[in-house]
């Protein structure tokens, strides 16, 4: 099924942007086939992002990459500035027209890393990462974060800008055309990493980016000075006592970290103002799925789910967090016709020390191949 | 070991591995809102669980094991089996 062509003519078109003519057997394909592009010099990489806008990847090069009609391919071969170097290298791009499905993760790290190697090791699935408007992937964790965030892209309903660092949002996100870009996408993947979300002046912030900004500071401070530790542990028991776990105790421990905090500048005020305010929303295993089925008719697109597991046990045994999370997620799925891949059962079969890395959560680098190679048999 | 002598035993490992020495727990605690039981201290718990009463929760039970009344008769099970 892939078309394989080899072109070494390529011209430096200003910035860091090459171009080339597209073979005729690339024009007008068949809507089940995708252009990939694998760039040769030393070594073999494959670009980054499809449709980049030209004065992106003229400006930002690293990867980005695009194509117009039937004519021309502007690419990015390297960070480097064609106009002086490029007499020194020599580049030759491969072509391929393959039917990797396009798929739009939306979840962590063990949804985006396994996707992302896949693709970079040439199997047929590609990430889309047009949406962001920048090569940083938009790490969400609830389906009402990830829901959040793609109606913040399409204009629907905007993150205050100063909320944005904790909610993940680019800065550099840019106004590209949601349903134009958005047709690219063939499959969502949506990862479901918990059911607790944390709202701030109605807005859901990420728990990994708040857990940076309040109890970064307090962690520094207790590794600098061990005599810190009432700053440390009353962060830690507002974050996770006091939020993840919705203890009573919360006010009494968010006006106890609050003695600790610095207050010298507006965003200082800002954290003071989400520990004071920020309360945790338990979303329930239906409303979950509502979430999950308005992602797909936003999109308009079949998805599947892949199942989150907080740690796992020495011997490979996944632990969900809460603990009844998975099965309950699993049941409604079912009852559903929802699909779910469950990557727990490879962790088993290769062994945690295959698969996992020390901390028993996140998969090695040789393992990501793996599973991402099972994800795209799966969907 | 009756339920009371495993629920002592139980109490005494959550609050030696979460380092709260009065740390409360009831009969009927969920596992989720007991102060510095987390994902991480879960681990350890479950290890430390395992080792004290000889016995191995299986991956269907873990998730059932969601409050102090679920973990004291899987325990209780376990060991009268």
């Amino acid at each position: 099924m892939k078309n394989k062509y080899f072109i070494t003519d390529l011209t430096c078109s200003g910035g860091y942007s090459w171009t080339a003519k597209l073979p005729d057997e690339f024009i007008d394909l068949p809507k089940n086939k995708k252009l990939k592009f694998h760039l040769y010099e030393n070594d073999k990489r494959v670009f980054k992002n499809s449709n980049a806008m030209h004065d992106d990847i003229k400006a930002i090069g690293g990867g980005l990459h695009a194509y117009w009609g039937n004519e021309i391919i502007c690419l990015s071969p390297t960070n480097g500035d064609n106009s002086s170097n490029a007499l020194e290298n020599e580049y030759s791009l491969q072509i391929e027209a393959s039917t990797a499905k396009s798929v739009l993760p939306f979840g962590g790290c063990t949804i985006f890393d396994p996707i992302y190697t896949a693709q970079h090791e040439g199997l047929a699935i590609n990430m889309h990462r047009q949406l962001t408007g920048s090569n940083n992937s938009m790490y969400t964790h609830t389906p009402g974060e990830h829901l959040q965030s793609i109606n913040h892209i399409r204009g629907v309903h905007l993150i205050p800008p100063i909320l944005h660092g904790l909610c993940n949002i680019p800065s550099d996100l840019n106004s590209c055309s949601f349903t134009e870009t958005a047709n690219d996408i063939d499959m969502l993947l949506i990862e479901i990493c918990g059911n607790v979300e944390i709202v701030f002046r109605g807005t859901i912030l990420n728990n990994n980016r708040l857990s940076d900004a309040i109890l970064g500071p307090a962690n520094l401070a207790f590794s600098a000075d061990k005599n810190n530790q009432g700053w440390y542990s009353t962060a830690q028991k507002w974050f996770y006592d006091g939020l993840i776990k919705s203890n009573s105790e919360r006010a009494n421990f968010a006006d106890k970290l609050l003695e600790y905090m610095p207050l010298e500048n507006e965003g200082d005020q800002l954290l003071h103002d989400i520990v004071l305010e920020s309360y945790p929303r338990k979303v329930d295993t239906e409303t979950i799925f509502h979430q999950i089925s308005s992602l797909g008719k936003i999109f308009d697109r079949p998805y599947v789910l892949v199942s989150y597991t907080q740690r796992y046990m020495p011997d490979g045994r996944p632990l969900s967090w809460p603990p009844h999370l998975h099965a309950e997620l699993s049941k409604e799925a079912a009852k559903r016709g929802v699909k779910i891949f469950h990557p727990p059962q490879l962790v088993m079969e290769y062994t945690p020390k295959v698969a996992l890395k020390e901390d028993m959560q996140h998969y090695n680098d040789d393992f990501l191949k793996i599973i991402g190679e099972k994800i795209i048999n799966f969907i | 070991m009756n339920e009371n002598e495993i629920f002592y035993t139980v109490h005494k490992i959550v609050s030696e591995v979460i380092g709260n020495a009065d740390l409360k727990i009831y009969h009927d605690s969920k596992i989720f809102e007991i102060e510095g039981w987390d994902s991480t201290a879960n681990v350890e718990i479950l290890i430390n669980l395992e080792s004290t009463f000889k016995v191995r929760f299986e991956v269907e039970e873990i998730g059932g094991i969601d409050s102090i009344p679920n973990l004291l008769k899987c325990i209780k099970n376990k060991i009268s089996n």
